[in-house]
């Protein structure tokens, strides 16, 4: 019995020198990891890779971190098709210099060609973190057709929708179809071009004599890949946004000072890492969702970040000079 | 499948079992009432001493046993914590035969409660998963502050709670909102005052809890994991007395007593003391307050009917003085009237209406890192169920309940965009259940339908519910016990799966285009008395959850649904051990326990997950007057998701139109693999020292109560973005004091 109580008694002595306090942080271990982020912009005729790593700081203000810290030395290819091509160190100028004084460290080809509806593969060797690589498919070239142009041409036309069908290659899962009005303003005896998005759907608030304009978002494929076959999306674009804006213009500058010139409809066809990045660090592009959480997307082997890509097809709907 | 098909097989089996029994004498019936109020007794055992023959008292404290033949008898009566009473009958052949007991209850002797009688009473149930407890059993658990059901449920094998400062719990790996509490038979929503930390209900109205942990019967569904069913007292039938209690959190006044003739009622108010006691004593701004109350009025008849209309309203508030801190607001009241009583010589029909509604509301005020958010349920229902007593003393039992709520959900989400989601509809239920014994097994089965689903969402087998209970003697007390039981749930509570403490709980229903919840439940287990002083019981269960509602992972835009259906399982092993002599009165549970939920090839524990959980319950019965309970629990540290480190991330706001290469990005938390890793043990070790006294007419117990003996540092949470650490209750010094007029 003693010995029992011997034992009860250590065991609650034991019990207070230990269980008062327990250190506890909420951070594990961290193993740097190499960001990577490429989008291949098939605009520009040079392509950029840029790497950074993951860290860590004392304490939980990662803003407390102040020196960006680029990896070099890193051997960075893309293949597309049969040519590969080896990125070289570059400096770009920092947009926002407010966090990190130096430029951004980058890798860059130039001239890269991109060929549409070929595969890429990303390479990256770095010394300290190991091979990383990533794929994208760039999307083939898109269509465009307007099936009632003559709305367009039309100041108050009876027609209350643009009617634009677009077809959508296999390697794309996501499309952004922009539409701006391209018109010449003379002034000052100078004339200079500009363009003016229109919006897709106006929201009258009639009580209040309100309107809301809503543009074009990324929108995902209405469904997945057939074999190679091009994808058909119909998409209706609401007159009275093209007409409310066209007259805004007219307004704005007089209709004397005007020539107009064409509507540019502009169709981005985004690949799926691209498009799953750019709508997951968006909070999904939902704006009904009930969800709380901020998840992230990588497609990095080895690493995170993003490799993506985009295709770009224009098409102009030539407009009469004066309306 | 199988066992559906095993469970029809069994049936006419049963039925025929039954029928074999010749009607050859009369029934006898009656209550059993406590001698001092007139409280019926639910779950007492009536034994015709010197036969096999005996029956328990249901909810309304009302027996019957059939089929009696005529002679001389002595038919004993006898009730957790009171004393056995014995009357002699003679039965002739005109029936049925009327036997009222009175019965008084005596001291609490701690161990003959938990050992012996309770012992013996839950041997007789078939269930695996059920434990009763009564007033004194909720009295006998150190209190925080104040006297708490489900804090005192927490004690119980395979429960565990998330905090110190929440009652919240989650049973054998069952998350927060698959927990059915019933207060009599009304559906209560949110049964929380201050953020979880304690329930509303004050255990002084409470006459019994029943707690399923598993595999329940018939009759009960719409839930997965657990069922609480709280029956309320009716009130003193002999005089009217009054309780008052106070204590560092609130005060309370009850009264209660005969109203005319048969009538009876209780009424039961507290209010919450922060304000004046926190913010006196430790200088300490609780800007938090609350209110409860109940009240019932039942009147009861000889022809065994029984009619009672009852209300409990609930209400709290948090108002920050701080305008960049959100306020918060809860309601919740219920209203109801019960009837019940013999409709045939032996059929027994229990009915509740009632009406119940849950508010919470957010107002952020200048909060920025929470939005404007409000939920509601309103329901009105109707619950039957009707008991057929059999010449052979099998019980059918058969019911339905229909319901209507009305769910709405109402936030500013991540966009700042207004949403709503509204839904009203029908959920109706269906049972038949059947309970026999045949040698030394004892049978309770039968089956529970989702008729509601039928016509809301796509039919599957998940709305044909077999429930299965079977008990076998192997020798004297001792039973080997086994169970099954399918479960479905229509509705659902949505917050941030990785919220440390769900503050805001808003429920909605499962959308349609997803599968209901669903669980399939698998325990056995073995119990009994080791000796007289010394009961134990092992159980093991295994929970297949076919169908869970999950964050979609795999969201990437707004065509994805934001929750998808995964699947889950969980199991363990649960010990209970239960010592009482004359001195001291020990208690002590184990569980070990897995929970994964799987979405596609992707499995994490949830938040709720405890590995190992030590409920340790030690009574010394000092002096006759003087009670010294000291409680430990120990659990392993529930799951948490590390952060690893930071990358600054880009947004890629303008990526098709400018280069993205020169975006600095924002620092983004990196997380490690979900609950992939644990927060420190909890422990903690409470103690309280009760002093029971009388003084003239009043009657009354004074408690000393130290929480956190040791001030262990218990996590409470932390916030990843800040570092800061909050810990649960340090050492906490309390007292409570109880008077009854």
């Amino acid at each position: 019995m003693n010995r029992f109580i011997c034992i009860v008694c250590a065991g609650i002595l034991v019990l207070f020198s230990v269980g008062c306090d327990e250190a506890f942080s909420p951070k594990g271990p961290h193993t740097p990891q190499v960001v990577v982020y490429s989008i291949l912009n098939p605009k520009e005729g040079r392509q950029f890779v840029r790497l950074s790593v993951t860290y860590d700081v004392e304490g939980f203000d990662p803003l407390t971190r102040s020196v960006d810290e680029s990896i070099s030395g890193a051997i960075v290819t893309v293949t597309q098709g049969t040519q590969t091509l080896t990125f070289r160190d570059t400096i770009v100028a920092r947009e926002d210099t407010s966090r990190y004084k130096t430029p951004v460290a980058a890798y860059v080809a130039d001239p890269f060609l991109l060929q549409p509806g070929s595969s890429v593969s990303l390479s990256i060797n770095t010394p300290k973190h190991g091979i990383l690589t990533a794929e994208t498919r760039i999307p083939s070239r898109g269509y465009i057709s307007v099936t009632n142009a003559y709305v367009l041409r039309t100041l108050g036309s009876l027609d209350p929708r643009i009617v634009v069908l677009i077809q959508i290659a296999p390697q794309a899962r996501g499309y952004y179809l922009r539409y701006y009005i391209v018109y010449d303003v003379t002034q000052n005896n100078t004339v200079r071009r500009e363009r003016r998005a229109f919006p897709q759907s106006v929201i009258i608030y009639a009580s209040t004599n309100r309107y809301d304009f809503v543009y074009p978002k990324l929108e995902r494929r209405s469904a997945e890949p057939f074999l190679q076959n091009l994808h058909t999306e119909t998409v209706i674009i609401d007159q009275l946004g093209y007409q409310m804006v066209l007259e805004d213009i007219i307004e704005q500058y007089g209709a004397d000072n005007l020539r107009f010139q064409h509507v540019l409809f502009e169709l981005i066809q985004v690949d799926p890492p691209l498009y799953n990045y750019y709508n997951i660090v968006n909070g999904f592009q939902d704006e009904f969702s009930i969800r709380t959480d901020l998840p992230d997307y990588t497609n990095i082997r080895g690493g995170i970040g993003v490799f993506g890509s985009f295709t770009v097809d224009t098409l102009l709907v030539s407009l009469p000079s004066r309306f | 499948m199988v066992m559906t098909k095993y469970v029809l097989r069994l049936l006419p089996v049963f039925c025929l079992s039954s029928l074999q029994a010749q009607p050859q004498g009369i029934d006898l019936r009656g209550i059993v009432a406590d001698s001092a109020t007139g409280e019926k007794l639910p779950f007492a055992n009536v034994i015709i001493l010197g036969t096999n023959k005996g029956a328990a008292t249901n909810i309304n404290g009302f027996y019957l046993i059939p089929n009696v033949l005529p002679g001389t008898y002595e038919i004993a009566a006898s009730s957790v914590g009171y004393e056995r009473r014995v009357q002699k009958i003679i039965v002739g052949s005109v029936g049925p035969l009327h036997l009222d007991f009175k019965i008084p209850s005596k001291a609490v002797e701690f161990s003959e409660v938990l050992v012996t009688e309770k012992g013996k009473r839950e041997l007789i149930e078939i269930n695996t998963s059920v434990h009763i407890l009564d007033q004194q059993d909720l009295q006998r658990v150190p209190v925080t502050v104040q006297d708490d059901i489900f804090r005192s449920i927490q004690i119980l094998p395979g429960i565990v709670s998330a905090s110190d400062v929440n009652s919240h719990f989650y049973v054998r790996g069952g998350a927060g909102d698959q927990n059915l509490i019933l207060l009599d038979g009304m559906k209560i929503y949110n049964p929380y005052h201050a953020f979880g930390a304690f329930s509303i209900f004050d255990p002084d109205f409470i006459k019994t809890t029943e707690v399923y942990t598993g595999a329940f019967p018939p009759g009960f569904g719409g839930r997965l994991s657990s069922v609480i069913n709280l029956t309320t007292r009716d009130g003193r039938a002999t005089n009217v007395r009054g309780k008052a209690n106070i204590n560092f959190l609130s005060s309370k006044l009850q009264l209660e007593g005969p109203l005319i003739g048969d009538i009876r009622w209780i009424g039961s108010v507290r209010k919450s003391l922060f304000k004046n006691t926190l913010g006196t004593l430790y200088g300490k701004d609780v800007p938090l307050s609350f209110y409860d109350a109940f009240v019932k009025v039942t009147r009861e008849n000889e022809d065994y009917s029984r009619y009672a209309v009852q209300g409990f309203f609930s209400g709290d508030e948090l108002i920050s003085s701080n305008p960049a801190e959100p306020d918060y607001h809860w309601k919740n009241h219920a209203v109801g009237f019960t009837a019940s009583g013999l409709i045939q010589d032996r059929v027994f029909v229990y009915g509740v209406g009632f009406e119940n509604y849950f508010e919470a509301r957010r107002d952020n005020k200048g909060s920025a890192s929470v939005t404007p958010a409000s939920t509601t349920v309103k329901e009105t229902g109707l619950y039957l169920n009707a008991t057929l007593y059999t010449d052979s003393h099998d019980l059918y039992f058969f019911g339905f309940e229909f319901s209507f709520p009305t769910l709405e959900y109402n936030l500013v989400n991540n966009f700042g965009v207004r949403r709503r989601m509204f839904s009203s509809y029908v959920e109706s239920w269906s049972w038949v259940r059947y309970q026999t014994k045949v040698g030394d097994l004892q049978l309770d089965g039968g089956i529970h339908l989702d008729i509601g689903s039928l016509f809301q969402r796509d039919p599957d087998l998940s709305m044909v519910q077999p429930r299965l209970n079977m008990a076998y003697s192997v020798i004297e007390g001792w039973k080997v016990k086994g169970s099954y039981g399918r479960f479905n749930q229509n509705i659902i509570t949505v917050n941030n799966e990785d919220d440390v403490i769900p503050i805001f709980d808003a429920w909605i229903r499962v959308p349609n285009e997803l599968k209901s919840e669903t669980a399939d439940h698998y325990v056995f287990g073995v119990e009994g008395n080791i000796w007289r002083t010394l009961s134990t019981s092992f159980q093991g269960y295994y929970k297949h959850y076919g169908s869970l509602v999950t964050y979609n992972r795999d969201k990437v835009d707004a065509i994805d649904p934001d929750y998808v259906n995964g699947s889950g399982r969980s199991y363990g092993l649960e010990t209970l051990i239960r010592y009482g002599d004359a001195l001291m009165d020990l208690y002590a549970a184990y569980t070990l326990g897995w929970t994964l939920v799987t979405l596609k090839d992707f499995e994490y524990p949830p938040r709720y997950d405890r590995r190992h959980s030590i409920n340790l319950l030690g009574v010394a019965h000092l002096f006759e007057s003087l009670d010294i309970t000291i409680r430990w629990e120990i659990g392993s540290g529930f799951p948490f998701t590390q952060s690893v480190g930071y990358y600054d991330r880009n947004t890629f706001d303008d990526v098709f139109d400018e280069p993205f290469v020169d975006e600095t990005g924002k620092p983004y938390i990196l997380q490690g693999r979900k609950n992939g890793a644990r927060l420190p043990w909890y422990h903690r070790l409470d103690f309280s020292l009760t002093y029971r006294f009388n003084l003239k007419v009043v009657k009354g117990n004074a408690g000393l109560h130290l929480v956190n003996v040791y001030d262990r540092k218990n996590i409470f949470y932390f916030d990843r973005k800040t570092g800061q650490r909050v810990n649960m209750l340090p050492f906490f010094p309390s007292a409570t004091l109880n008077l009854e007029i």
